[in-house]
């Protein structure tokens, strides 16, 4: 027997409002909503609520909205050659700058040995006289001369044993490969743009 | 921005043809996307536009829901194309929602900005239009009062029509809390419309 003076939470009438099947079988709530002015009008103004937010209108909104994505770019039609030159481009690239710059620096360091050699004399020669004056300690060094005398920081040369120059010689006198090899990385370089260029989509 | 106006006082009826224009836009027609969006997007962005209280996230809200139903039709599997671009619409919404809870401003929305004229006075019957576009005036003010969870909750329950299981998913919250926030909601903007019970009847 439910008490008529004791409401249900108004929660509960909005479940019953909303048809919530956990409500609609409670049937001492029911019972009560049926007798209970104050309740029934709850739940009246509820389903009255419920009915107009579902007929709420659509809204026209206030500018115009893009409905599509951007079509995406046809892509440019390419020739065969195009496709096989577009692959090799970028490891002919590649290949070309390892071996210009290889090459670079090996011709660089290869044609600066003779200039430091040949340098060395004369920056012993010259703390020599410096040194001396200022009665310093002359730093002990020792390089060859393009003679083959070396010389050790006093002004006394020893003159290199014949052998030792004849090596030295043959040495330079042999052709240095990173002249070629800088060539041929310069020739992959300019091989990869005509490649590049030769991948320019057609037109139209 | 200028206010958004209502599309019509009734609900956006399917296009005679949609069944065939879904299946071409499925296929990638862009033209049939285009058409269907174009359809609904009034009833779309009023969604967004309710979820969000704001015109220009509404707007926002809408077009990246068009973006993702264009992603996404190709994945489409029947059903009713109005409640598949509704929801998309509330995820893309809710989206924006979210990222406004992380990032708080301190500007308060304006209530008046972007509230929709409701009357129609070209209608048949203009007085009755005027009457209903007086309650769906006072009916939106009143949800734009209520505090945002359960906004959110009785948008999608009660004004279009998800189930309490698609408003949990979509909200990221338990059953029971949505529930709750639905009772609440209600309950307050009966509160809320006690002065105007007479426009609505009950």
């Amino acid at each position: 027997m439910h008490d008529p003076n004791r409401h249900p939470d108004d929660e509960r009438l909005s479940a019953l409002a909303g048809g919530d099947d956990e409500v609609l079988d409670d049937r001492p709530l029911r019972d009560h909503v049926a007798e209970c002015a104050r309740c029934s009008a709850v739940v009246d103004e509820l389903l009255a609520l419920r009915t107009a937010l579902s007929q709420l209108p659509a809204i026209m909104p206030p500018r115009p909205l893009r409905l599509l994505p951007p079509a995406p770019e046809p892509r440019p039609e390419r020739s065969a050659a195009g496709t096989w030159a577009r692959r090799l481009f970028a490891p002919a690239l590649a290949v070309g700058m390892v071996l210009a710059i290889g090459g670079g620096i090996g011709t660089f360091v290869d044609r600066g040995i003779p200039m430091l050699t040949s340098a060395g004399a004369g920056a012993v020669a010259a703390p020599e006289s410096q040194d001396l004056s200022k009665g310093g300690e002359p730093q002990p060094a020792a390089a060859p001369s393009d003679n083959g005398t070396t010389f050790d920081g006093l002004g006394n040369g020893q003159a290199e044993p014949p052998e030792r120059a004849g090596e030295r010689q043959s040495a330079t006198d042999r052709p240095a490969p990173w002249l070629p090899i800088l060539g041929a990385g310069v020739a992959l370089i300019v091989l990869a743009l005509i490649l590049r260029f030769a991948d320019q989509p057609r037109a139209g | 921005m200028p206010e958004p106006q209502p599309a019509s006082s009734r609900r956006t009826p399917p296009l005679p043809d949609e069944d065939a224009l879904v299946g071409r836009a499925v296929a990638g027609d862009r033209g049939a996307f285009a058409r269907l969006v174009e359809h609904y997007q009034a009833a779309c962005y009023g969604l967004a536009w309710r979820l969000l209280n704001d015109a220009d996230q509404a707007a926002d809200a809408t077009q990246d829901a068009f973006v993702h139903a264009f992603d996404a039709i190709g994945g489409y599997r029947g059903g009713i194309f109005r409640s598949w671009i509704l929801r998309i619409t509330a995820n893309a919404s809710y989206d924006i929602l979210r990222r406004a809870q992380r990032r708080p401003t301190t500007t308060l929305p304006d209530p008046t900005e972007g509230q929709p004229e409701l009357a129609d006075l070209n209608a048949p019957n203009p007085a009755s239009e005027a009457a209903r576009g007086e309650m769906f005036r006072h009916l939106d003010a009143a949800l734009r009062r209520l505090p945002e969870d359960q906004r959110v909750a009785v948008v999608l329950c009660d004004v279009y029509g998800m189930d309490y299981h698609q408003v949990a998913s979509l909200t990221a919250s338990a059953l029971g809390t949505v529930k709750s926030r639905i009772h609440r909601g209600r309950l307050r903007l009966r509160e809320l419309l006690a002065d105007h019970r007479e426009l609505f009847g009950g």
